[in-house]
């Protein structure tokens, strides 16, 4: 699986952990990161936290998760060629 | 079909005159290389495009065999394939695990989900395809170790 997304902990008891990212929520584990606390952001990869990351760096991110979807809404109004 | 792709090569044309150097895209997934020698695209371009076969990865340089036993366990009654979701387009010779239309290939987002998915079907064999890099191997391990006391001790060992 060759993606990470990053996510903030909203929610932890032990290894488990509820993430946010642009409004989503799911359930991830936090394993092999015991370091995290509440509010930190992960690298979600496999439902699993693999690294923290700073703020500006998860931003930058989500901008370009958001810039995808709107490219997506372009593509399905037609394509130019057409 | 031929006059959208001289459109297509046109419009090319118009961008890289733009761009006015070299223009290099680096292919990021082996299924990239594959479709686009598959349908012919590479001689196509302008020659100031230029396309570059980047690092291919676990998933999309899987052996087509490999597929291919996935595809026959998947037609048993008594398994259930579960594989993250980018292992489903990789083909075998037989067609990828999704073009085969297998009511019993899941898709999981984690090991975590393969074993939900065992413990919901106690009559199955769940069988995970762990295909991944070495940052989904650890979660396969955790998923594996977390478990172990069910597991029998010679298959743990």
């Amino acid at each position: 699986m060759c993606l990470a997304v990053p996510a903030r902990i909203v929610e932890l008891a032990d290894d488990r952990a509820v993430v946010d990212a642009m409004g989503n929520r799911w359930k991830c584990r936090t394993t092999l990161t015991p370091e995290v606390k509440l509010g930190d952001i992960v690298l979600i990869h496999a439902g699993f936290a693999i690294t923290t990351i700073d703020e500006e760096e998860a931003h930058k991110t989500w901008e370009l998760i958001a810039e995808f979807d709107e490219f997506q809404k372009e593509q399905e109004k037609g394509s130019p060629i057409d | 079909m031929l006059n959208r792709i001289v459109t297509a090569q046109k419009q090319m044309d118009a961008a890289c005159e733009k761009v006015g150097a070299q223009i290099n895209i680096m292919e990021v997934c082996g299924t990239h290389t594959v479709s686009i020698f598959r349908n012919g695209i590479r001689p196509t371009l302008p020659k100031r495009l230029k396309l570059l076969s980047g690092p291919g990865c676990p998933v999309c340089v899987t052996d087509q065999g490999f597929i291919d036993v996935m595809l026959e366990l998947a037609q048993r009654d008594d398994c259930i394939i579960a594989t993250y979701g980018d292992m489903i387009r990789v083909p075998g010779k037989a067609g990828s695990l999704e073009t085969n239309h297998l009511s019993n290939i899941k898709v999981v987002l984690s090991s975590d989900d393969a074993l939900k998915l065992a413990e919901k079907h106690p009559d199955k064999t769940v069988v995970f395809i762990a295909v991944g890099f070495e940052t989904t191997t650890p979660a396969t391990a955790v998923t594996r170790k977390a478990n172990a006391p069910t597991q029998p001790a010679a298959t743990w060992k």
